[in-house]
């Protein structure tokens, strides 16, 4: 543990990132919390309405998507605090490089290239986590928000004397549903990759390590094969990260079809019926995620 | 949710984890052009 407070200060912005990361689990934890809340309600709000007493169900709040909304920002916020501090380590590192003084060169060079490592393994460390939390609390908010609009749906067709069983029944996406969709993205995808990242980074430290008190012209060698593996360990987490993000899109649409609320509605006897007005808001944050993107893809591959 | 609606949704996410995915090994394959850098 101690060896591990001296590596504190090596580490560029350990005390920024650490506590984003730790705020950020701690306000997800709360989302958990909230939106479990919410469906325990509901769940009461469906069983008495099952038995004739509306009451519940009128008095339910619709929930809004910004608990969705802070749970997918928060992470995603601490990812690029993670690479902008990769990234400041980087700058140094270049900045080292151009100066005169060959000590100040060799002694500003080797504490960025530290630095960089430190940095990208303290992201690799603190912003899985932050992911998985996300994931956890985004599934379970969508899942209250949808299902309360669903129950108010069917509240409405009942004070109409219409058929509410469907919707009743089958008001909205479950949240287990939900959270193996969108955990299937984060681990059949991410994982490999960051897998692979931290494998890459003990292998380069390591041979880093190995080349100290070695003749200036036996490092090299030594250098290069720590980097030559560290990138085929990459290489390889690349490839099962892309055939892992196939796989996990597979996999949300089996369970988007085997699990649709919409259609378990359409299969109640007389139940369904299309109700518009489900919002433009879910669609059009789709569109631009998929502009996004395009665009880094062709960003990254220019 | 209907099933356009799932899909455009899956396709969203898709799309976005080939991109992130394709971002951090980038971003960690630099280290690679950097430690070169050291090189004799």
């Amino acid at each position: 543990m101690s060896a591990m407070a001296d590596r504190i200060p090596e580490i560029p912005g350990f005390w920024l990132i650490a506590a984003l990361a730790l705020g950020t689990i701690a306000v997800e934890i709360a989302i958990v919390l909230l939106s479990w809340a919410r469906l325990s309600r509901q769940r009461k709000a469906q069983a008495r309405a099952t038995d004739g007493d509306w009451q519940a169900i009128a008095a339910l709040k619709p929930p809004s998507r910004l608990p969705e909304i802070i749970a997918t920002l928060l992470p995603i916020a601490v990812a690029v605090t993670s690479a902008v501090l990769v990234q400041g380590s980087r700058n140094l590192l270049a900045s080292a490089l151009n100066q005169s003084d060959p000590t100040a060169k060799v002694l500003g060079a080797l504490r960025a290239v530290n630095g960089e490592l430190n940095a990208i393994a303290m992201g690799l460390w603190v912003t899985p986590p932050t992911f998985v939390a996300g994931c956890i609390a985004v599934a379970l908010a969508i899942s209250a928000r949808r299902r309360a609009v669903g129950l108010r749906r069917a509240e409405s067709l009942a004070a109409r004397h219409d058929d509410a069983s469907a919707w009743l029944k089958f008001p909205g996406p479950r949240a287990g549903v939900l959270l193996a969709a969108i955990g299937a993205f984060i681990v059949l995808g991410f994982g490999p990759i960051a897998r692979a990242g931290f494998a890459a980074i003990a292998t380069t430290i390591s041979h880093f390590a190995a080349v100290t008190g070695l003749e200036p012209q036996d490092k090299g060698p030594i250098f290069l094969e720590g980097l030559v593996r560290a990138s085929g360990l990459l290489d390889r987490g690349f490839l099962l990260a892309r055939a892992g993000v196939a796989v996990a899109a597979v996999v949300a649409l089996v369970l988007a079809w085997g699990f649709s609320p919409a259609r378990a509605r359409a299969g109640v006897p007389g139940g369904s019926r299309p109700v518009h007005g489900e919002g433009l808001f879910g669609p059009i944050v789709a569109l631009g995620v998929i502009a996004l993107a395009v665009a880094g893809f062709l960003a990254a591959h220019r | 949710m209907d099933m356009r609606r799932s899909l455009l949704y899956i396709v969203a996410g898709s799309a976005a984890a080939w991109v992130g995915v394709d971002l951090l090994y980038n971003f960690l394959r630099l280290p690679d052009s950097y430690g070169r850098l050291f090189l004799p």
